[in-house]
């Protein structure tokens, strides 16, 4: 269901670590980040119960079963290069032409907010 | 099924490696055709096309107009496929064919009216007619040129209207493209590459290349040969492009993402905000980056409001898009349809209430298709994430405020700036408004109305840079700044004298415009010359001395009804809020003509006067303008009432700026006096120290004028004559004042020392007296004189010639003297001719304490004369120890 390229484990960890997160759960959620093409992003969430469950290296990744019937496996990758460091997401049925051209973050939420990693 | 192939280099080719896709029919997910997908090497080779187009000159090289004949040829082209078009376009994007139908005509026409444009009225050179630096003249011209090749990156959403977007603009503006439309759909911008081929567009001007985006992109933003990028899209995307970009520092434009506020006033007229609201949810599925997704309703209306609004989107109609009585199409593909689906879900958990729709629709007759209920949000706080992320859907959150400011606060509290409205019943309530919402296109009483010639773009994370008219097409050139030196010798160019020994500027320019009218009596003149300056209405400006001697109302009986005030409020050392004052005096007149009757103080006051009534604004916009006007001034008269200034005649206007803690001027030809009135009558009542003090003014304009970088034979030659008329002249007047003919020798010395200083400068001497004269309000005229000597002495080795021939101008015996011992000789004949008529010889005598000296040194170093010099000063300690002496 969800497959974490080398690096991505060690650096989800890093960042919830740096962020003080106590649960860390992460969801696989579909994001719209402006106009035409959403994409597929991470965020630390509660699990739903509906939701598909997988643990990986001791974190905890969720996706809803709507959004991993429409993109399949999904791969987290991780760059560090310079200017263009953060998470890849890619599936094997991609969400558009873009899977894998931008980098995100990890997304946090208050409650009736908006993130502050937008 | 149609196929459709790559457009590359003029040619319709399979992809490189053979690959295809399928392009799919989001009203009933059948496929509608099979579509080359190109590789990252068909990325390079449209690339190259397009470089080698661009370079060989064939399109590039072609004047706007004959660009713009061919574009004609393609725009009807363009009419000729119209129906395919809209057909193919509907199917493709999911567009209701009741509005692309329009799609093709209107683009057509889009693109005559932009390559009109661009023949026409686009500047591609302009001159600039004054470029804001004295020490380098000559011709400036700015040329706008092609910048090279473009890449065009569009999304899905209005695929044709995009691609028209992005090739027209580029091409019209002399540049060639490489279109890649997004893969969900192409089929439009190949029809279009069609058309172009049809109309003759020569070859790799037009490149269409659709292919997955995740893979094209890096090539097509990184590549050398690519010289801008315009692309319109997600946020995220763009960011990545931009960040891409920079390595090889491409130009780049985005249009983003949008969540823009449609704002309800209370006296809106509510059918019109109903109906305006739907459309600006609703068209096209609100896949658009401008909808108004945030309605922004005032609460004295929001119950009303709310209900029409509800029935009014109940009554829109989802349907297949090719079907006319469609209102909603489908969304573009199954992604999409689950984004807005999961912002609905959102919407619920973060507490907003649906009031209609926020489900999926089957259309009848339709197996499949991506349709979705319009859908509406209320009780949505502005913080939720339904009202911050674009959901690019068919939703819309009603958000309800009280106070106008409210809006606006609400308006603007979003990452995003790209649209927006106000529907109000009060235009100006509504105007006031739209100006306090930070958002590129501000809609009163409308919404998505778009124009050719009206630039569309973003404020903040909505992107960078414009699309559409004038703003747009620029965006599509380089502009390149040409200057063509007006002074061809490089020893008088001041900033190539910076990196030599060179102390003397030898070119010079002569220009003196101003009239000069000299002799007993010549006041009678004034009347003829007011009105061959085609005035009517003569304002005096003058201080309360001259009109205690009765000088101010002898000018104005000869102006007789000419005359039409008096402004005589002006002090020893003008200043800008005395210039402002006389200027609201003239309006208040409707002065057209200026008649300064004074000494330099009112000249200067006066010239200043002319330039703001001729610009408008207030002083301070014009102080330190150096020859930046650009036309003659209101008119202006001198009647000099001092020998001493030469203002009647000069380029100069020295102002007093408490701001700036020293004097600052007005430099520039166009603010030489028309005419100056040299009537010996108005300077007899001038007391002998303030006959002696003026003479010396005019005796350092001389002196100075010999003694900078800058002298030259005509300076030199009036300079001398005027020093020997001062030497003969002042003691005759100071022993008889009413010696008319000694009075009139010292005006036209004063004049001439002016014309002097004006071609060839003024140098330390003048730095050290505005000084002391805006510190310790010293008056000019003394401060030169105190300080000349001196200045003499330091520059002796820089200027030993010309101090020479001062020497025998002021009637020295040189025979037996060396040069350097002549030179100095001239400085002591200065200091015997003051002595003898008593003017002030120290500075102690002004009350100026000593502890203030090295503060003076400081200003002093700062004042723009001393870049004259013939002796450099860089040194505040020389300029102390010359104050030291006069102490």
């Amino acid at each position: 269901m969800i497959k974490l390229a080398a690096k991505a484990g060690q650096a989800i960890r890093a960042f919830l670590a740096e962020k003080g997160v106590q649960r860390p759960v992460v969801r696989i959620h579909l994001q719209s980040r402006g106009c035409c093409d959403s994409s597929l992003g991470l965020i630390v969430d509660d699990i739903h119960e509906s939701d598909l469950l997988q643990e990986i290296d001791g974190l905890t990744f969720v996706i809803s079963p709507a959004i991993h019937q429409l993109v399949g496996e999904v791969t987290i990758s991780y760059t560090d290069e310079i200017g263009r460091e953060g998470f890849v997401l890619t599936s094997e049925k991609p969400v558009s032409e873009w899977d894998g051209f931008s980098v995100s973050t990890i997304r946090r939420l208050e409650s009736n907010s908006t993130e502050n990693d937008y | 099924m149609d196929k459709y192939k790559l457009f590359i280099d003029g040619e319709f080719v399979d992809a490189r490696d053979g690959r295809t896709f399928v392009s799919i029919d989001p009203g009933n997910e059948l496929p509608i055709a099979t579509v080359a997908q190109a590789g990252k090497v068909d990325a390079e080779a449209a690339i190259q096309a397009a470089r080698r187009a661009f370079e060989k000159g064939d399109w590039s090289g072609l004047s706007p107009a004959g660009r713009a004949e061919k574009i004609y040829n393609f725009a009807d082209e363009i009419i000729k496929r119209g129906l395919r078009l809209a057909l193919t376009e509907c199917m493709d994007a999911g567009q209701i064919i009741d509005f692309c139908k329009t799609t093709p005509g209107l683009q057509a026409a889009q693109m005559r009216n932009l390559a009109y444009f661009a023949a026409d009225k686009f500047p591609w050179q302009e001159e600039i007619p004054v470029s804001g630096n004295p020490f380098c003249p000559g011709r400036d011209y700015l040329r706008r040129e092609p910048i090279g090749v473009c890449v065009g990156i569009i999304p899905w959403n209005f695929p044709m209207v995009m691609a028209f977007w992005k090739i027209t603009q580029a091409i019209i503006m002399g540049n060639t493209v490489v279109l890649k439309p997004a893969s969900a759909t192409p089929l439009s911008a190949l029809i279009i590459a069609e058309a172009a081929k049809a109309a003759g567009i020569p070859k790799g001007v037009i490149n269409v290349i659709p292919g997955p985006g995740g893979e094209l992109g890096k090539v097509l933003c990184t590549h050398p040969d690519v010289d801008k990028i315009s692309f319109t899209g997600s946020t995220e995307v763009g960011r990545e492009i931009m960040k891409m970009a920079s390595d090889t520092v491409k130009k780049v434009t985005l249009e983003l993402g949008g969540k823009s506020a449609n704002i309800i006033l209370d006296d809106a007229d509510m059918n019109l905000a109903v109906e305006g609201s739907v459309l600006g949810t609703f068209f096209h599925q609100g896949q658009i980056c401008e909808s108004g997704t945030r309605i922004l309703v005032q609460s004295k209306i929001y119950d009303e409001f709310i209900s029409k609004f509800k029935k009014r989107t109940e009554a829109l109609r989802v349907g297949y898009q090719l079907l006319t009585s469609s209102h909603i199409g489908p969304l573009v593909s199954a992604a999409q349809l689950a984004t807005v689906d999961q912002y609905v879900k959102i919407g619920k958990k973060e507490g907003a209430e649906i009031l209609t729709g926020g489900k999926r629709v089957e259309v009848e007759g339709i197996k499949g298709g991506f349709y979705y209920a319009p859908t509406v949000f209320v009780n949505v706080n502005n913080k939720m994430r339904i009202a911050q992320e674009e959901i690019f859907g068919p939703v819309v959150c009603v958000i309800k405020f009280d106070s106008d400011e409210e809006a606006v606060a609400i308006a603007n509290d979003s990452i995003y700036g790209l649209g927006g409205s106000v529907f109000s019943g009060n235009n100006d309530r509504a105007e006031r408004m739209a100006r306090n919402v930070r958002t590129g296109t501000m809609w009163i009483n409308a919404y998505h109305a778009f124009g050719d010639f009206c630039p569309f773009g973003g404020y903040k994370q909505s992107g960078i840079g414009k699309e559409l008219g004038q703003a747009g097409l620029e965006e599509y050139t380089n502009t390149k700044r040409v200057h063509v030196a007006a002074w061809a010798d490089p020893e008088s160019n001041l900033y190539m004298n910076i990196l030599s020994d060179r102390n003397r500027v030898d070119s010079f320019q002569y220009y003196i415009p101003t009239k000069v009218i000299a002799g007993h009596g010549m006041l009678a003149s004034i009347c003829k010359e007011v009105v061959d300056l085609g005035c009517k209405r003569a304002m005096i400006m003058t201080d309360p001395g001259v009109v205690k001697a009765g000088l101010s109302k002898l000018a104005q009986n000869g102006l007789a009804s000419l005359y039409v005030g008096v402004f005589d409020q002006i002090a020893q050392d003008t200043d800008i809020e005395t210039v402002d004052a006389a200027v609201d005096l003239a309006l208040s007149l409707k002065a057209d003509c200026i008649v300064s009757v004074g000494g330099g103080s009112v000249i200067d006051t006066a010239k200043a006067v002319c330039v703001v009534l001729k610009n408008g604004g207030r002083a301070n916009d014009h102080i330190t303008g150096w020859n930046r006007l650009k036309e003659p001034q209101t008119p202006h008269i001198v009647i000099p009432t001092t020998s001493g200034t030469g203002s009647e005649v000069t380029s100069a206007a020295v102002i007093k700026h408490k701001g700036a803690d020293r004097k600052l001027f007005i430099l520039d030809p166009h603010i030489m006096p028309n005419v100056a009135i040299l009537d010996p009558r108005f300077t007899m009542t001038l007391p002998p120290s303030l006959t002696a003090t003026t003479a010396m003014d005019a005796m350092t304009h001389a002196v100075e004028a010999m003694c900078t970088i800058t002298p030259n034979e005509i300076s030199n030659g009036m300079a001398l004559r005027a020093i020997r008329l001062i030497k003969e002249n002042l003691p005759l007047a100071v022993a008889d004042g009413r010696n008319e003919k000694a009075r009139l020798n010292l005006q036209v010395a004063a004049t001439m020392a002016g014309w002097a200083f004006t071609i060839a400068s003024v140098g330390l001497a003048h730095a050290m007296a505005h000084t002391i004269g805006s510190q310790h309000n010293v008056p000019h005229g003394a401060a030169c004189g105190l300080i000349l000597p001196k200045v003499m002495r330091f520059n002796v080795d820089t200027c030993t010639d010309n101090l020479v021939q001062i020497a025998q101008a002021l009637g020295v015996n040189i025979f037996n003297m060396d040069k350097r011992q002549a030179a100095l000789a001239a400085a002591d004949a200065i200091e015997e001719l003051m002595k003898s008529v008593g003017h002030p010889m120290t500075l102690r005598e002004f009350n100026i304490p000593e502890e203030s000296l090295e503060s003076l040194s400081l200003h002093a170093a700062g004042d723009s004369c001393t870049l004259f010099n013939a002796r450099q000063v860089n040194d505040p300690s020389e300029i102390l120890a010359l104050y030291k002496q006069i102490y």
